[in-house]
């Protein structure tokens, strides 16, 4: 298992080198002008600039060096995380993505266990009750979710949440939490509001954080759940005629055991891409469901750069986006390893 | 002798969109305490539905629609849900005919042999329920048993995976032990030597074995009693001798024909013209007579099972007065 582990991260640093390759090179369909803006620090240096003083930066960054020796020197940049500067944010790119990426992460850490976990418990219940009314309601709703866009369902949401019952806010905070936030005695230990709430005694905070999470996450659920439970079920329906599981039973296993033994652990290996793939894509940001809950994430940053055309924001993203997904692949693979015997030998 | 288990009467259909196949109609047989009663039959003719029947583990869309499942004086088909689950893997087990599909790829042979001890006897710790799942293994001969319980169905051969199944199918003792061609996927070799481990475990533990196969060659060589089985319904049974020696239905008589023997010379192996038909149209009558030599007007009706030496039944015209 460790050796497995210890294979798998010593491709990492190749992946990563590769689409660290990938991007630059999309970056050289821009000309030279644009490119500059990755590099510079403030909009400072560009104002006031004539096109001479345009060359010299351009210069001054090596963009007229072969191209492998930019790459090298841009690929410094990068592996410090400094990737010029954000006209959109009015900040660096760095600082552009690290202020919004608790929000994402905490928005992240609350839909994970209802949107996987709710998805796959669907699914294993409609498999068990195959074609029974259980299980043909269960297909049904899920399938309203998955075709319902997600501006539709997520506005819906809000309205009934917030707009008749006023129960579940938009944003991140209450303006009065924001305020205490916000005050130099609350420390931000984490960045999650949940989380630095509960640490500094602020339990009103903590809560207050919670209600403008309920939003996005009951959106997020209802809108991947099909995905995920249409996989649990056929992968769960595939494996429950598997031939080990008449011996489970000849054995004497109890039915739930059967099931919640013998039959998920099997089912969930394919399910377990799927859901992988989720949590990155929350990591990610959800740019439409954190747009209609004014929820300041990086889905939301993202969407702003690229209507803005806020080319260093875009490619400080796409690189952030780049390896949130290698390490993610990483982290899946491993977890098939522990799953199933059988890739760990491979 | 003392009767373990006697099916009467059974009856297993298939409800399917096309119709009712009848895989299982009318089957009865007997098995006595310590004895290995053979049933043998081309693939199709029902013998593992009816394996499946005698465990009511029979697969959604076939039911069981009528007969007595009789053991140890008790009729299995009026047992509650709860207490076939005690009786499965405790009093009656079950071996399957791929080791490679029938054991969880996911989890260890020794937690799979443990599993099926704690099931039925939750006072048992799990580390006593492994030490016994190793002892069973070693039992089974499995070398380095120990190490062997912590590894993978995939990490083992075909024959080791047999064994591994033969160990968790003795592992409570069970009074009847029903085999479901358990070496039609191993080698030559390996299916002498399963063959072997079966009989000796079967001394060993006073259990009964009903042991399913289409290898005549094997029932000749362990069984006590055999019944032959065509088309859901059982031809012709008796004991092992006056079945090979004095064949009595001409399917039989077809079989023991088609089996290569080294005492005569033949140019060509005897085969039984066609083949079985189809769940939905067994013919009415005798379900053997498209393929019989032998059929006459008579078989358009259904045949009775008469005896005709003591303890050999047969279901063909022929022998009825």
């Amino acid at each position: 298992m460790t050796a497995y582990i210890l294979r798998r991260l010593l491709i990492l640093p190749v992946i990563l080198l590769g689409v660290t390759f990938l991007v630059f090179f999309m970056m050289q369909f821009l000309d030279p002008v644009q490119r500059l803006s990755a590099y510079i620090k403030s909009p400072a240096e560009l104002k006031s600039l004539s096109a001479d003083d345009l060359e010299k930066l351009v210069d001054k960054y090596g963009l007229n060096k072969p191209l492998l020796v930019q790459y090298f020197d841009w690929l410094k940049r990068v592996l410090r995380f400094d990737l010029g500067w954000s006209e959109v944010a009015h900040q660096p790119v760095r600082d552009a993505i690290l202020s919004r990426f608790p929000a994402t992460l905490e928005l992240a850490l609350f839909a994970v266990f209802p949107v996987v976990w709710g998805g796959i418990w669907l699914g294993i219940i409609s498999a068990v009750n195959r074609d029974k009314p259980l299980d043909q309601a269960i297909r049904i709703f899920a399938v309203i979710g998955w075709s319902l866009p997600s501006f539709v369902f997520g506005i819906l949401v809000l309205f009934l949440l917030y707009g008749v019952l006023g129960l579940f806010p938009p944003g991140r905070l209450s303006l009065w939490a924001q305020n205490i936030v916000s005050s130099p005695d609350f420390k931000l230990y984490t960045g999650l509001y949940v989380v630095d709430g509960i640490l500094n005694g602020r339990f009103d905070v903590a809560l207050d954080a919670l209600r403008h999470l309920v939003g996005p996450i009951i959106t997020l659920s209802y809108l991947w759940w099909a995905f995920i439970l249409r996989i649990t079920r056929s992968s769960m329906l595939e494996v429950l005629h598997k031939e080990y599981i008449v011996m489970a039973r000849a054995k004497g296993v109890p039915e739930k055991l059967v099931i919640h033994r013998h039959a998920k652990k099997n089912a969930l290996i394919p399910v377990l891409t799927v859901a992988g793939m989720m949590v990155l894509g929350l990591l990610g940001g959800v740019v439409i469901t954190e747009t209609i809950f004014d929820y300041p994430g990086i889905g939301r940053l993202a969407a702003t750069a690229a209507q803005q055309l806020d080319y260093p924001l875009i490619l400080g993203i796409t690189i952030f986006y780049a390896f949130l997904l290698v390490l993610g692949n990483l982290v899946i693979d491993v977890l098939y390893a522990v799953v199933d015997p059988r890739v760990r030998l491979e | 002798m003392k009767k373990l288990l006697e099916v009467l009467n059974l009856k297993t259909y298939f409800f399917l969109e096309e119709g009712v196949g009848k895989a299982v109609d009318d089957v009865s047989f007997f098995i006595n305490e310590g004895e290995i009663f053979g049933l043998v039959g081309e693939s199709g003719c029902g013998k593992s539905v009816t394996a499946l029947s005698i465990m009511r583990l029979v697969p959604s869309p076939g039911k069981i629609v009528g007969g007595k499942i009789i053991f140890e004086g008790e009729n299995l088909l009026e047992k509650s849900y709860e207490e076939m689950r005690d009786i499965r893997g405790r009093k009656i087990s079950m071996i399957f005919q791929e080791p490679m599909v029938v054991l969880n790829p996911v989890y260890s042979i020794g937690f799979q042999i443990a599993e099926a001890i704690v099931v039925h006897y939750p006072e048992v710790s799990w580390d006593e329920a492994w030490e016994r799942a190793v002892y069973m293994i070693e039992k089974v001969g499995i070398p380095n048993p120990r190490r062997r319980a912590e590894e993978y169905p995939y990490q083992m051969s075909g024959g080791m995976r047999q064994r591994a199944m033969i160990a968790m199918a003795l592992i409570n003792n069970p009074r009847l032990l029903i085999a479901d061609e358990p070496t039609t996927a191993l080698d030559v070799t390996v299916q002498a030597q399963i063959l072997e481990l079966m009989e000796r475990l079967k001394e060993e533990y006073k259990a009964s074995i009903l042991f399913i196969t289409h290898d005549l060659s094997i029932i000749a060589e362990i069984s006590h009693r055999v019944g032959v089985m065509y088309g859901g319904k059982i031809v012709e049974v008796g004991d092992v001798f006056s079945i090979f020696d004095r064949p009595l239905h001409p399917y039989t008589f077809g079989l023991l024909n088609s089996m290569p023997r080294l005492d005569k010379e033949e140019k060509r192996l005897y085969s039984i013209p066609g083949s079985v038909p189809s769940l939905l149209s067994f013919p009415q009558g005798c379900r053997f007579k498209d393929r019989c030599d032998k059929a006459f007007s008579l078989c358009d009706k259904e045949p009775p099972l008469v005896e005709v030496e003591s303890g050999h039944f047969v279901q063909c015209w022929l022998f009825s007065k």
